[in-house]
């Protein structure tokens, strides 16, 4: 089990004491303390489906040497975030005060996690990492706000900000995973190009549906009828 | 081409709003961005159901002939055990988590159309359910389902984007 001081930088060291220093002053919304450990939940899940498939296929697949290594340096981070928010899972005996610091932390955790994965991706250089730069760039305001909001002293929006930080480092994750699970099934994509030839029929199909439906005549009592039945939806 | 493959599921209510002759107007772009953006659009048995019991209850006969076109384009996903089992499961966890969709005595059809969106996740890499009960879908978000917003569809599909629910909006 990982302690705090193992994680720790100087960076970090900081920006801990700048959030340390605040801490006193909050009162923990107890539904919104939920909710973000709700979403580090989610968070591990996702990131234990990148591992498995990191593990499995993607890091074999890959043949530029340089490539290789900064996913299995991310690979390494992300294990010891992973086993760090495990840890701060596991405290349910900590005073509110320490638990609000704990899971901070574990936000902080996470960020170092996401930033350092989606490096890694952005290092494949391919179109699709466009979503992970804009997501990131989200990501980042985001960090810059929580910073504002310590030197501004506004408790109540650094602890919204943390809420959507986490929704912001979700939604990387998720594209990072789909991004990975795109790389694998490329020829499966393509596959899904012809497949789609038959639901481009369908589609065509149903438009002339919809426009001879569209010319039919429907009574009053006939209207009247089907916006009761839309109504019971 | 978008590479993330993306299907769309239509909860009853969108479903009936395209089945309605008098919305041809506004649904008829909305299919048609769809199509554009290769997204497979699909029902679910139980919606069929959830939509043909009360038009049927009705004699609501073009309503019905309406809704047969529409299954007959194939969309439809078969109800099978194992979506009723997976369904139960489902069920199970929103209640334990005191997140009902519905009351416990109600079929809550909305878990079984999960249930059945959830079997097209080996085809789809993103599968998301077109509905105006956003705030009751979002549950099902960390189950791998998305959530879009009737309205905000009928607005996107003017700019060709999918915007999906989410409820946090970070600006």
């Amino acid at each position: 089990m990982l302690t705090i001081n193992k994680i720790r930088t100087e960076e970090h060291d900081d920006r801990w004491k700048a959030f340390t220093d605040e801490f006193h002053k909050i009162k923990c919304d107890k539904e919104m303390e939920n909710e973000i450990y709700q979403q580090i939940l989610l968070g591990i899940e996702k990131i234990e489906k990148i591992e498995e498939i990191l593990k499995l296929d993607l890091i074999q697949s890959i043949p530029d040497i340089q490539t290789k290594l900064v996913f299995e340096l991310d690979k390494t981070r992300i294990n010891v975030s992973f086993e760090f928010i495990e840890y701060l899972l596991s405290q349910e005996n900590l005073e509110p005060k320490q638990k609000v610091e704990e899971f901070y932390l574990g936000i902080d955790c996470m960020s170092f996690v996401l930033l350092y994965y989606g490096e890694a991706l952005l290092s494949l250089e391919s179109a699709e990492t466009i979503y992970l730069i804009k997501r990131s760039r989200e990501y980042i305001d985001i960090w810059q706000h929580i910073n504002q909001s310590i030197n501004d002293s506004d408790i109540i929006v650094l602890h919204e900000s943390s809420l959507r930080l986490i929704y912001a480092s979700l939604y990387i994750l998720e594209d990072a995973y789909r991004y990975i699970v795109g790389s694998k099934g490329l020829k499966q994509n393509q596959q899904r190009d012809i497949n789609f030839q038959k639901e481009d029929q369908i589609y065509d199909s149903l438009l002339a549906d919809m426009e001879k439906s569209s010319q039919e005549e429907w009574s009053q009592e006939e209207l009247k009828a089907y916006e009761q039945a839309m109504s019971n939806l | 081409m978008n590479k993330i493959s993306k299907v769309i599921i239509l909860d009853s209510k969108p479903l009936a709003e395209i089945c309605n002759p008098l919305n041809y107007q506004k649904t008829q772009p909305l299919i048609k961005f769809l199509k554009d953006e290769k997204i497979a659009l699909k029902i679910a048995e139980i919606t069929d159901y959830e939509l043909r019991r009360e038009l049927t209850l009705r004699d609501l006969h073009k309503g019905i002939s309406n809704l047969n076109k529409f299954a007959q384009r194939k969309p439809i996903i078969p109800l099978c055990r194992e979506s009723l089992i997976i369904a139960t499961k489902l069920w199970a966890d929103l209640r334990k988590a005191a997140q009902p969709t519905a009351d416990n005595k109600n079929i809550d059809c909305d878990v079984i159309m999960v249930a059945q969106a959830l079997k097209l996740q080996d085809r789809y890499d993103q599968i998301i359910i077109l509905t105006i009960d956003v705030k009751d879908l979002v549950r099902f978000k960390k189950f791998g389902i998305e959530v879009w917003d009737w309205k905000q569809a009928l607005v996107d599909w003017k700019y060709k984007e999918v915007n999906l629910y989410n409820p946090l909006p970070f600006k």
